[in-house]
């Protein structure tokens, strides 16, 4: 490899971190201090793509967090590509401030990956940065019943399969959409006298949510927030419940379905945001 | 700096378009350095143009490498560049010194490696090798920089390279440094001078003192000015064989410091020597005063050194 930007002191760091990633991740070929696009203003030490149609880059660097990644992060975020960001330090060198700059790494989906010529040792993994610029979502600010499902989705979403993240979401939704009905439906809070004539368990979502939109009479139940606004934004994601979508093509396919992901999951984790608060009167 | 003015252009060529001088004496740019710089790029730009000359359709690097480096990692299109002509082999050098060396600290060694390409030059364009002044002239190092960097240029090819290896690091770590090899190099060189019988093989002497500054028997290459100090015996008047005895014990035993060398041997002809000295100054010194001239303080500290002088005199 010939490099032009890295001090000699790090080309054999740079080599191996090479061969790691080549038998870890399956990478073929690696470019070195390429641009990885016009609009990012940073090029790593090695950049190539994997079989799914990421970007898988490696900046070799003596520091857990070298000082300019940040924006590099930025522009990556920015630009919507997905990219895999490992830093990749040599074994033997202490980073006096490693621990501060793993958790700026971690905070940032930026892998590290201290490498020798007897392998690697990943200290933390790297996310798409096409998913990880998903807005902050804490699962502390929810119910304590909830939190275990929303921190499995926001992981599954994070560590590379966005689909099922939203899958996970849409089922907590659902689930919460049925058991509201059920209790609507016990204590006969409907617009009219008759019980809708559908089985609220196991109708399709889609019905269920539609019903609640029209015959819910959320005066009488005194869940003003439980609106037709609300019921109408979560009959819009119930089309996308078993959507688990195709594989990305190519890079622009990738960018693509990253950033339609990254949208449905914001909204999905609003709507159930909204939702819980709104029936909270309800006691489901 | 004798180097002529070239003619030159400033404008802004693409980063890709630029390679790096072979003849750069500055080979080693550590990590932390290069941060700091692209951070300062990252924030203002590139504030002072690079300087380059033209090579076919590309461009070779006169000043300004860690700039373009960060401009490259920084995936910049373009680096503004004061463009000039392409100069000979001995002007390129010779700027590239003159930029570099009046400004910023450099690596001894990377310097050191240059001076012979540029000696062979100079000697080339005149006729005659330069003198050290002349070389200081040219290249803009100072005499003593200059004699510091012959000290590396002649030392064994092995030893070069564990400093250019060292040099990689980052200063706080670096153990045998070029100020290292360039006390331990003149402390031999006055050994050999004063008592050549006492190394027989100069390398194996290398390596035990190596080793020594590695285990920490010596903890302070400053020590080598001792180790000198016993080597020149003669000019304090100690014990000649006593020094050489010292020495060889030096460079033989592990554990035995240049400190314990230097007690063993010359420590007190130089302590004498030393107290000769500052007797003598004061007696110089003393001869310039007026008896009304002393205070009461000198006085009293004059009364002293008497009584003091007396007890030493009497106990002989």
């Amino acid at each position: 490899m010939n490099f032009r930007i890295l001090p000699s002191s790090l080309y054999a760091t740079a080599e191996a971190a090479a061969a790691f990633f080549k038998g870890r991740i399956g990478v073929r070929r690696f470019d070195v201090e390429a641009s990885i696009h016009n609009d990012v203003e940073y090029r790593p030490t090695l950049s190539g793509q994997t079989q799914d149609f990421h970007v898988l880059c490696v900046e070799v660097s003596e520091r857990a967090y070298p000082p300019g990644l940040d924006s590099a992060v930025m522009d990556m975020r920015r630009v919507g590509l997905p990219v895999r960001l490992f830093v990749a330090m040599p074994t033997g060198i202490a980073d006096p401030e490693f621990q501060r700059n793993l958790k700026k790494a971690q905070d940032r989906g930026v892998g590290i990956v201290q490498v020798g010529s007897s392998g690697g040792n990943v200290s933390a993994e790297a996310l798409s940065q096409s998913l990880a610029s998903l807005r902050p979502f804490a699962p502390k600010d929810f119910p304590p019943k909830y939190r275990q499902e929303i921190d499995t989705a926001l992981n599954t979403f994070l560590n590379g399969n966005p689909p099922q993240g939203c899958q996970t979401l849409y089922s907590e939704i659902e689930s919460l959409t049925r058991r509201i009905a059920a209790k609507v439906d016990r204590k006969s809070y409907w617009k009219n006298a008759n019980k809708p004539r559908m089985n609220l368990d196991r109708d399709p979502w889609a019905h269920v949510v539609a019903e609640l939109r029209d015959e819910f009479d959320n005066r009488t139940a005194n869940c003003p927030d439980l609106s037709k606004a609300l019921w109408n934004r979560v009959a819009g994601i119930t089309g996308h419940r078993n959507d688990t979508g195709h594989k990305p093509k190519d890079r622009a396919a990738r960018m693509r379905r990253d950033r339609q992901l990254r949208t449905r999951f914001e909204a999905a984790m609003d709507i159930l945001a909204e939702l819980i608060s709104a029936g909270k009167p309800l006691k489901v | 700096m004798l180097v002529e003015t070239a003619q030159s252009e400033l404008k802004d060529i693409s980063v890709d378009r630029i390679d790096r001088n072979p003849d750069n004496p500055r080979a080693i740019f550590r990590p932390a350095e290069l941060d700091d710089l692209l951070l300062s790029i990252t924030q203002y730009g590139v504030q002072v143009p690079i300087s380059v000359y033209r090579e076919g359709r590309r461009y070779v690097l006169i000043d300004g490498e860690r700039r373009w480096r960060c401009c490259l990692k920084l995936n910049k299109r373009t680096i503004p560049a004061v463009v000039q002509d392409k100069p000979d082999p001995l002007t390129n050098l010779l700027l590239m010194f003159n930029i570099h060396a009046l400004r910023e600290q450099w690596d001894l060694l990377t310097i050191a490696l240059k001076l012979p390409k540029i000696i062979d030059l100079l000697e080339q364009k005149n006729g005659s090798p330069p003198t050290e002044r002349e070389l200081s002239e040219h290249t803009g190092l100072r005499r003593g920089v200059i004699r510091r960097c012959r000290l590396l240029i002649n030392l064994p090819d092995e030893y070069k390279q564990e400093i250019l290896k060292e040099l990689k690091k980052p200063k706080p770590d670096q153990l045998l440094t070029e100020d290292f090899f360039i006390e331990m190099e003149r402390a031999l060189k006055t050994v050999e001078n004063a008592m050549p019988n006492v190394i027989p093989r100069k390398d194996d002497v290398r390596q035990v003192l190596i080793q020594k500054f590695k285990d920490r028997v010596i903890d302070n290459r400053v020590h080598f000015r001792q180790m000198a100090k016993i080597a020149r015996a003669d000019n304090v008047e100690a014990d000649r064989a006593a020094a050489q005895r010292a020495l060889r014990r030096l460079f033989k035993e592990n554990e035995y410091s240049i400190e314990t060398a230097y007690q063993d041997s010359v420590s007190v002809a130089y302590s004498e020597r030393d107290l000769l000295t500052r007797v003598n100054s004061l007696v110089e010194q003393l001869e310039d005063y007026d008896v009304e001239a002393l205070d009461d303080e000198v006085r009293r500290a004059l009364r002293k050194l008497v009584r003091k002088a007396k007890v030493l005199l009497e106990g002989e």
